[in-house]
C-alpha cells in the first residue's frame, strides 16, 4: 500500500493558501482584481497599449463614431478616444495611488500617536479630525486644488491632503483598541519601548484595515482626479484624462454623447472595481468571515 | 530568612473615577526571598493584581499609588519610565492570566519572544532565535525548532502560556510574577504548568510571586501565603502553617470552600454568606464584619491591625482563632 506524504508546509505559505482559496471563492473580488490589474496595466503601458499617441489627430474622422480605424470613435480634433482612455489612465491611477500613500503617510502615524499616548495632544488631532470631517472630501480637495494651483501633482496633493482626516480617525480609532489588547499590556511588561509597541505590536495589527481603507481611498481619489481635472484644476489640456475628455466633450453632448459616454464609463468601472476589491480583501482578511 | 528581594510598604493603590475614589489596595506590605514562591490569594477584586501592576507602574494613569516597593535596594514607585523598562522583563517580568489574547497574533512565537531578548540583551537576530529555540525546550513545548516559527493561532492554550513563561524568563529575571497563570487553563494542563514553575523556581533560582485565587494552586506550589481581603492583607503564614493552623475567618472560610474528593460536605460546601464590600468607601471598620460570624462591637468600631499571634503567623482581626 502506498500513501502520499503530506508536504509539510511553512505556517505562512499554509496562511497565504488559505487566503488564497478565500479569494478565489468570491467572484466579484476577482472579476474586480482582474479589472484593477488591466487599469494598472494600461495605463504603466500605455504606450504601447494604445494604437495611436493620445495627441494625435486624424481629420478625415472628426467626432467619427466607431470604426476599425478608431475602436471607441474620435473626438473634434479627430483624437482617438480609446487612446486617450488608456492614456488618461494613467493620471488617474497616479492620482489614485500617490494621493492614498500621501494620506496614509500623513495620518497613520498621527493616528497612532494621538490614539497610543492619549492626553492634551489627542484632544487636539481629534477635535481638528472633526471640523475637517465636516467639509466633504470633494469640496476640501477642490478648494485645496485652488489653493494650490492647477497641475496633476497638485491635484495629487489637494486629494491627498483631504483624505487625512476619515484615515487619521480608523487608525486612532484602530490604536484605542489595540492599546487596550492583553499582549499589548504584556509587551509594556517586559520593558518594549513605545517604539517597538507602535511598529510592532500595534500598527501590524491593523494592516488588514488599513489595506481596506487604501482600497476604498484610491477609487474616491480616482473620482476626485476627475473631478478636479473636469473642473480645470487638475491635468490640463492636452494632456488626457478623464475628467479632461469629460470636459471637452460638453459642447457636443448632442452630436457625438458617446464622448461623454466612454470617459464616464471608464471612472465608473475604475472606481466600482476598486471598491469591490476593497470588499473582497475586507472579506478574505477579517479572519470572523465564515467562507 | 535572607535579604528579601522585593518589598513592599505601606503601598496604597486608589482609583479616581465619576464615581468617586475607589480604595483598591490600603496599606499593603510584603517581602519577597530569593527563590521564594509567595502566593497572593483572594476573591476577585480583592486588589491581587492592583497590588502587582502597581510595583511597575503598569496601572493606568487613573491610578494614585503611594507607599514604597523597593527591588533589591532601589525604589521603583516613581522611577523614570527608562529605569523602569530596563527592569520590566528584564528584572521582574510578568506572565499574565489570559494566554489566549496575551500573544500578538500577528507575529511568530520566535520573533516574540526573541524581541525581549533583543530589547533587554542586545542579541543579534540569529542569536536571539537560538536563544528562543532554548527557552521553548526549556519550557517543555516539544519539537521547539519548529514551534518558533508558528503564529500563536497555531498553539493550544497551555502552550501558549508556556510560551508566555518562555517570554518572561528570556532575560533570566529575579522575579516572576505570575498573574492567575493557570486560570484560564483546564485542570490538566494547569498541573503541567505548575510543575514547570516549580521546575525552574529551583533551576533558577527565580522568585515567583504568585496571584491566584485558587487555594489548591497556593497549596500545591508556594512557600507562604499572603491573604488579601478588600485591598488589605488580613492573613500571613507560611503555606503548611496556613492551612494546618488558619486565624483569620475570611481564611478558613475560603478554606471551607474547597471542595475535597472523599470528603463529606453533607453535599454542600460551605460558602461565606455576603458579597465583597464596596471598595469606594472603606467603613472605618473591619471590611469582613459584616460577613463575619465573629463580628461584635469592637470589629464594627475599628480596623484591626495586623499582629503576630503564632510564631511567624500574622492576622489582622480581633478575634483570631482557628474555630
Amino acid at each position: 500500500m502506498s500513501y502520499v506524504e503530506a508536504q509539510p508546509l511553512s505556517p505562512r505559505a499554509r496562511r497565504r493558501r488559505v487566503m488564497r482559496r478565500r479569494f478565489l471563492r468570491r467572484p466579484a473580488a476577482v472579476g474586480s482584481l482582474v479589472v484593477v490589474v488591466s487599469f494598472v496595466l494600461a495605463a504603466v503601458f500605455a504606450r504601447w497599449v494604445a494604437p495611436h499617441p493620445p495627441g494625435a489627430t486624424d481629420f478625415d474622422a472628426i467626432l467619427a463614431g466607431p470604426s476599425r480605424e478608431h475602436l471607441l470613435g474620435t473626438d473634434e480634433l479627430g483624437r482617438d478616444t480609446l487612446s486617450r482612455i488608456i492614456w488618461g489612465a494613467r493620471a488617474s491611477i497616479q492620482a489614485g495611488f500617490f494621493a492614498t500613500m500621501l494620506a496614509m503617510a500623513v495620518a497613520v502615524p498621527i493616528g497612532l500617536v494621538g490614539g497610543y499616548y492619549r492626553g492634551k495632544v489627542d484632544t487636539v488631532i481629534a477635535r481638528i479630525t472633526d471640523v475637517l470631517l465636516a467639509f466633504p472630501f470633494l469640496i476640501l480637495a477642490v478648494g485645496l486644488a485652488a489653493i494650490l494651483g492647477p497641475s496633476l501633482l497638485n491635484a495629487t496633493l489637494a486629494l491627498g491632503i483631504a483624505a487625512v482626516p476619515p484615515l487619521i480617525r480608523i487608525s486612532r480609532g484602530e490604536t484605542l483598541e489595540l492599546r487596550e489588547e492583553d499582549y499589548v499590556r504584556a509587551a509594556v511588561a517586559n520593558g518594549a519601548n513605545d517604539g517597538v509597541i507602535l511598529g510592532r505590536h500595534i500598527l501590524p495589527n491593523m494592516t488588514s484595515t488599513l489595506i481596506v481603507q487604501a482600497t476604498l481611498t484610491i477609487p474616491a481619489a480616482i473620482i476626485g482626479e476627475a473631478v478636479l481635472s473636469f473642473l480645470g484644476l487638475g491635468v490640463q489640456p492636452p494632456t488626457p484624462s478623464w475628467g479632461v475628455m469629460l470636459n471637452a466633450a460638453q459642447p457636443y453632448l448632442s452630436e457625438a454623447p458617446q464622448l461623454a459616454v466612454y470617459p464616464g464609463l471608464a471612472i465608473v468601472i475604475a472606481a466600482l472595481a476598486f471598491n469591490l476589491l476593497g470588499d473582497g480583501l475586507r472579506d478574505v482578511l477579517d479572519p470572523k468571515t465564515e467562507r | 530568612m535572607n535579604e528579601p528581594l522585593l518589598e513592599i510598604e505601606g503601598l496604597s493603590v486608589r482609583f479616581e473615577t465619576d464615581e468617586g475614589t475607589v480604595h483598591a489596595v490600603d496599606g499593603m506590605s510584603l517581602a519577597l526571598a530569593p527563590a521564594q514562591v509567595l502566593g497572593i490569594v483572594g476573591e476577585s477584586g480583592c486588589g491581587k493584581s492592583v497590588t502587582a501592576m502597581s510595583m511597575l507602574s503598569l496601572l493606568p494613569s487613573t491610578a494614585r499609588v503611594s507607599g514604597s516597593v523597593r527591588f533589591a535596594g532601589t525604589e521603583l514607585l516613581g522611577a523614570s519610565k527608562a529605569k523602569l523598562r530596563q527592569i520590566r522583563g528584564r528584572e521582574i517580568s510578568f506572565v499574565f492570566q489570559e494566554p489566549m489574547t496575551s500573544l500578538n497574533p500577528v507575529l511568530r512565537i520566535g520573533h516574540q519572544v526573541g524581541e525581549v531578548l533583543r530589547e533587554h540583551l542586545g542579541l543579534s537576530r540569529s542569536a536571539a532565535r537560538a536563544r528562543t529555540i532554548e527557552l521553548l525546550d526549556l519550557v517543555h513545548i516539544p519539537d521547539p525548532e519548529r514551534r518558533v516559527d508558528e503564529y500563536p493561532h497555531q498553539l493550544s492554550g497551555g502552550m501558549r502560556q508556556r510560551v508566555m513563561i518562555a517570554m518572561a524568563l528570556a532575560c533570566d529575571p529575579k522575579i516572576l510574577i505570575a498573574d492567575e497563570p493557570t486560570t484560564a487553563l483546564d485542570v490538566t494542563i494547569q498541573a503541567g504548568i505548575l510543575d514547570l514553575l516549580r521546575e525552574l523556581r529551583v533551576r533558577l533560582g527565580t522568585a515567583i510571586l504568585l496571584i491566584t485565587h485558587n487555594l489548591g494552586v497556593v497549596a500545591d506550589i508556594a512557600d507562604r501565603v499572603v491573604v488579601m481581603y478588600a485591598g488589605r492583607k488580613v492573613e500571613e503564614a507560611p503555606v503548611t502553617e496556613l492551612f494546618a493552623a488558619p486565624q483569620h475567618p475570611y481564611t478558613i472560610g475560603l478554606l471551607g470552600a474547597i471542595p475535597r474528593a472523599g470528603q463529606a460536605h453533607n453535599g454542600r460546601l460551605r460558602e461565606i454568606p455576603g458579597r465583597v464590600p464596596s471598595l469606594s468607601e472603606p467603613p472605618g471598620y473591619c471590611a469582613f464584619a459584616d460577613r463575619c460570624p465573629r463580628a461584635d462591637e469592637l470589629t464594627r468600631s475599628q480596623v484591626p491591625e495586623l499582629r503576630e499571634v503564632r510564631p511567624d503567623h500574622a492576622v489582622a482581626c480581633f478575634h483570631p482563632g482557628q474555630r
